[in-house]
């Protein structure tokens, strides 16, 4: 088999980008979309990995490499965004602006792979940035009002997440004078600047309270921009804490405790605001929070007990695969229920979704369950105060989940149809589907056969059953009515601003605005003699300061030069 | 052969200006083509030139006017940085500006002036000694005002008066400067590492005077608050002035003023022991976020890009104020940097005003579907200001960083991050509008613009993609500063 070279996972996409210039190829191109992600895949399940790629002239000396973490995140990152891609071509078949999204789907595209084969703090940091940037234009591809804020309050995000990933990289730089990128979690590196990275990529990750932009994000893009963000791009920010987090090194309890924080805030929070959601695709995306935050809590074990990383590690990668295809199924799907009208296809597609929501519950017998139990038995050396919580937070997770993907199933259940979603979009997602039964035994990781399965391992989803059962009962016995509030919690407070105008800028002040269109009466900015006075009086107490007579005689051997007749 | 090409080079300007100006406006094709001719001319001769000094060769060429007063004329590494951009930016701004006024009035004057305006540029970036370059430092002064005021305009001469005053009152401090600095240390050759000797140790009050005189002079030029106000008034000029005047000329004439004053004059260790480089960056710092303060309330399309000026050639002040060769190769980059960003964003803004009539960001409405290419060059501008990589802008302040924790000044890292958000706080909502709001209703299609305004943006664009994404390759703006910092840090 010829070696693929490395470069061309993140070039493939962009190829197929700078081609769309050409607009009589842009049909024939369309339909290349989802392949624009073959080798992205080709190369995680290449073996041999391929080999690194060293490119001294780019950037600041890019080196390109796949490790093995970064073949795991690979291989599922490019199936999601090659089945995402099918489908969005499906979707936005008669979409009048559908080339747009084509183009920040491929820049993204091509920024989350190159990000996962980064060696180098430039080349992560720019394919980082192409992701984020590029995925602003999915999340307001609608162009709605929901899409407007959304893409507001994402970019802020975004970009403020961007900003500390450059100081934290920045001065990790200068405090190891190495360009590496896994030089960050490395000796030497100012704890300011792991922290300021951290932060950069805890903001995509979605931990809490980084994770305002989530939820709004998620259910404003469509069906998979939505797919590929949380399935994909979450993940991004995981694999970025893998690297510059010292793991595995020393134990460094204040971030711990402050990570393990935020997780268990994510853990809480996600299940309580995602449950009161009326819209299926934000109780998927708070269900993203309680997971992502699950896997931070791996992260914030591992940062308390560095010898216990050899086992945290493969069990968060599990854990994000299953994540990924899971979510990415159940977005994906959300399209499939709408193109279907109620009726015996409607139930069959639902019958199907509830094996990814079970997978992601945590179910025995799925690759949720040994993800989870795989982060549960490596987190059995945790120091003393950790454990008495360590086990109700895990129940917390799955019972979280559980109840959420319960909700998300009944919405989507009584969705509407939308005669509007052709129905071979449902193909993408069954294509998905089929791949994520047979995911796990292709994918480039280790699955940990789980010992016994024990019957306490059923009580998160069978609670979760009997407590919906419960709320469903009660809601008809008492004609309950729940209002479902809008997504993005403290910040719709700021939605229903009577003039959104202008993005992010602030109103024109009333004064010094109209210095240009002024026509007539007097002119009151900037008059000539401003600039000119400024001068002269400066001009003037530097004369006055020279006149002070010179401190000190002129060197004898060296008199100043008389210049003029 | 040592003195024939910068002489030569300074000639396919200053000697074109005064045949340009003598033609009749009608002679369109005959000014055109020679008027683009001396341009390429130009560029080929300093790429000849780079190459030589780029090689170990030195250029002299030396013109004595009185006892101990003399022009000179000479190519460093330094100059050659300035060089290039001018020259290369020149051509792609003629032929844009050959576009833009196509019909319109005065266009030898125009023209006549514009290559008067570079042959300056040429001249102060090949000035060997402080006198030559405080004359064509003043000569760019009068050669830019036509250019302002080329409208005719109540506005426009109300803009020339104000730039008129601001600049000639820079001249005059710069003037004084220089006859006090000359009067103390004899001829100011400008030497790597400074010229002044014991001076520092014998007259440190005077030398200070002398240097927040310099500083001042060419700092209106340079727009360092307080002494910025011109630059946005002069936006009523036309596009390719613009261009021109915040990418090459005159900004960029200040903040190498600057540079040859720190570097060249006085030289990094006096000004650090002087004490005087920490109140420079302080200036440099103020600037950068008061001018990214003023941006974002701007309307006007051109006015925002000023101020974003002001903001962004500060950033080469910083880097050299802030006394740390990283920082240096930083800030003498985004010379490089911020001069073809800032100029793909005002021919970008230039094309919307001709192709659309749009002006203003609020009217930038749906322009991603009216003008894809001028929008695409404008959003490749724009980020590359915010700093995203891999443009080239990122490259600039990744180096300021770095520099900015080599210098001790961790603050700089906190400083450059404001900035960041600034910058994409003004920016991102015209790429907002550009791309994502819909084409206003009523909105009459444009006129279609040929060739001459669509390819110089494009090009602008690619060199910022190609500075950024080759900033390792060895002629990259970049590689070409490590080496100018390596000769003046060794």
């Amino acid at each position: 088999m010829i070696a693929l070279p490395l470069w061309l996972v993140p070039a493939a996409p962009l190829a197929l980008l700078v081609l769309f210039a050409l607009p009589q190829a842009r049909d024939a191109l369309r339909t290349l979309l989802p392949l624009a992600a073959l080798p992205a895949l080709l190369a995680a399940l290449a073996a041999p990995s391929p080999m690194p790629v060293r490119l001294d002239w780019l950037l600041l000396g890019a080196e390109f490499a796949l490790t093995d973490i970064g073949a795991a995140f690979l291989f599922f990152t490019a199936a999601l965004w090659g089945l995402a891609g099918w489908q969005a071509l499906r979707l936005l078949a008669d979409d009048p602006h559908r080339d747009r999204f084509l183009a920040c789907f491929l820049l993204a595209m091509s920024g989350n792979f190159g990000l996962l084969i980064a060696q180098d703090m430039a080349s992560f940091y720019s394919f980082f940035s192409m992701m984020s940037l590029a995925s602003w234009g999915l999340v307001l591809h609608g162009g709605g009002v929901a899409q407007r804020f959304a893409g507001k309050i994402y970019i802020a995000f975004a970009v403020a997440g961007e900003v500390a990933l450059f100081a934290g990289l920045a001065m990790g730089a200068f405090a190891t004078g190495e360009l590496a990128l896994s030089a960050m979690g490395g000796e030497g590196v100012p704890p300011l600047a792991v922290a300021l990275a951290a932060g950069g990529l805890l903001v995509k990750l979605g931990a809490v309270p980084l994770h305002l932009w989530l939820p709004l994000a998620h259910s404003a893009a469509p069906a998979p921009a939505s797919a590929v963000l949380s399935g994909a791009m979450l993940k991004a920010g995981l694999f970025g804490l893998m690297i510059v987090l010292p793991l595995g090194d020393a134990a460094w309890p204040a971030a711990a405790a402050t990570l393990a924080a935020m997780a268990l805030a994510g853990l809480v929070l996600a299940p309580a605001l995602g449950l009161v959601q009326g819209d299926p695709k934000s109780v998927l995306a708070y269900s993203s929070i309680g997971q992502m935050s699950l896997m931070a809590l791996g992260l914030a074990a591992a940062l308390a007990a560095p010898e216990s990383w050899s086992l945290i590690a493969p069990a968060l990668i599990l854990l994000a695969t299953v994540h990924a295809f899971a979510k990415a199924g159940l977005f994906l799907g959300v399209p499939a229920v709408w193109a279907s009208p109620r009726g015996a296809t409607r139930r069959a597609i639902l019958l199907t979704l509830a094996l990814p929501a079970l997978a992601l519950a945590g179910l025995p017998g799925t690759g949720g369950f040994s993800a989870k139990d795989a982060l549960k038995s490596a987190l059995v050396d945790m120091p003393q105060g950790w454990m008495l919580w360590l086990a109700p937070a895990l129940i917390l997770a799955s019972l979280g989940t559980a109840l959420l993907m319960i909700r998300a199933l009944l919405l989507l259940g009584s969705a509407e149809h939308k005669p509007s979603v052709p129905p071979d979009a449902i193909l993408p997602w069954f294509g998905l589907v089929l791949l994520s039964g047979a995911g796990l035994s292709l994918a480039p990781v280790s699955v940990v056969a789980s010992a016994s399965i024990k019957l306490a391992d059923f009580l998160p989803v069978a609670m979760a059953v009997v407590f919906a059962l419960a709320a469903l009962v009660l809601t008809r016995a008492t004609r309950l009515r729940v209002d479902p509030p809008a997504p993005g919690e403290l910040l719709g407070v700021f939605r229903r601003e009577p003039e959104p105008e202008p993005l992010l800028a602030l109103p024109p002040p009333p004064r010094n605005s109209r210095g240009l269109v002024l026509r007539r009466g007097r002119l009151s900015v900037a008059r000539p003699e401003q600039g000119s006075l400024a001068i002269l009086g400066m001009t003037a107490a530097l004369a006055l300061f020279a006149l002070l007579p010179e401190p000190a005689a002129e060197p004898p051997g060296n008199p100043p030069e008389i210049t003029g007749p | 052969m040592s003195s024939v090409l910068p002489l030569a080079i300074l000639m396919t300007s200053l000697g074109v200006a005064p045949v340009i100006l003598m033609m009749p406006d009608s002679a369109r094709r005959l000014r055109t083509g020679f008027n683009l001719a001396a341009a390429s001319l130009k560029v080929a001769l300093v790429a000849w030139l780079s190459y030589e000094v780029a090689h170990g060769a030195s250029f002299d060429l030396r013109h004595s006017i009185a006892p101990g007063l003399e022009l000179h004329l000479q190519a460093d590494a330094l100059s050659v940085l300035f060089l290039a951009l001018s020259s290369i930016l020149w051509l792609l701004t003629t032929i844009y500006a050959v576009g833009y006024l196509e019909g319109g009035t005065d266009r030898s004057r125009f023209f006549g002036f514009f290559s008067l305006c570079v042959a300056s540029t040429v001249g102060i970036a090949m000035a060997g000694n402080l006198f030559t370059f405080l004359v064509f430092f003043e000569l760019l002064t009068l050669a830019t005002w036509p250019l302002v005021v080329h409208r005719g305009t109540s506005e426009a001469h109300r803009a020339g008066r104000i730039y008129l005053a601001y600049t000639l009152g820079g001249g005059l401090a710069l003037t004084l400067g220089t006859i006090w600095l000359y009067a103390l240390a004899g001829e100011v050759a400008f030497e790597p590492r400074g010229v002044l000797g014991e001076l520092p140790q014998t007259a440190p009050l005077a030398l200070t005077a002398i240097f927040v005189l310099l500083i001042a002079g060419v700092g209106v030029k340079a727009a360092l608050v307080p002494l910025h106000g011109w630059l946005p008034l002069s936006m009523v000029a036309p596009a390719p002035v613009s261009a021109l005047l915040h990418a090459v000329a005159v900004v960029k004439a200040g903040a190498f003023g600057i540079m040859r004053i720190v570097y060249d004059v006085y030289g990094v260790e006096t000004v650090q022991a002087m004490g005087l480089a920490a109140p420079l960056a302080g200036l440099a710092a103020l600037t950068i976020l008061w001018g990214s303060f003023r941006a974002l309330t701007q309307d006007d399309l051109k006015k925002r890009l000023a101020y974003s000026t002001v903001s962004q050639v500060s950033y080469i002040t910083l880097g050299v104020a802030l006394i740390s060769p990283v920082a240096a190769i930083g800030g003498l980059a985004h010379l490089v940097h911020q001069g073809i960003m800032k100029i793909t964003l005002f021919l970008a803004a230039g094309n919307f005003a001709e192709g659309e009539g749009v002006k203003t960001v609020r009217a930038m409405d749906g322009m991603g579907q009216r003008m894809p290419g001028a929008m695409l060059a404008f959003t490749v501008g724009a980020l590359g200001m915010i700093g995203i990589p891999p443009l080239a802008g990122f490259v600039s302040k990744w180096y300021l960083g770095a520099g900015g924790l080599d210098a001790g000044q961790p603050m700089v890292i906190a400083l450059l991050a404001g900035s960041s958000l600034l910058n994409a706080a003004y920016f991102l909502p015209i790429l907002y509008r550009g791309w994502f709001c819909p084409v206003p209703e009523g909105a009459t299609p444009g006129r279609r613009l040929g060739w001459m305004l669509a390819i110089p943006p494009a090009t602008t664009a690619t060199l910022v993609l190609a500075a950024g994404l080759l900033a390792s390759a060895p002629f990259s703006p970049l590689g070409w500063t490590r080496f100018i910092v390596s000769l003046e840090y060794l």
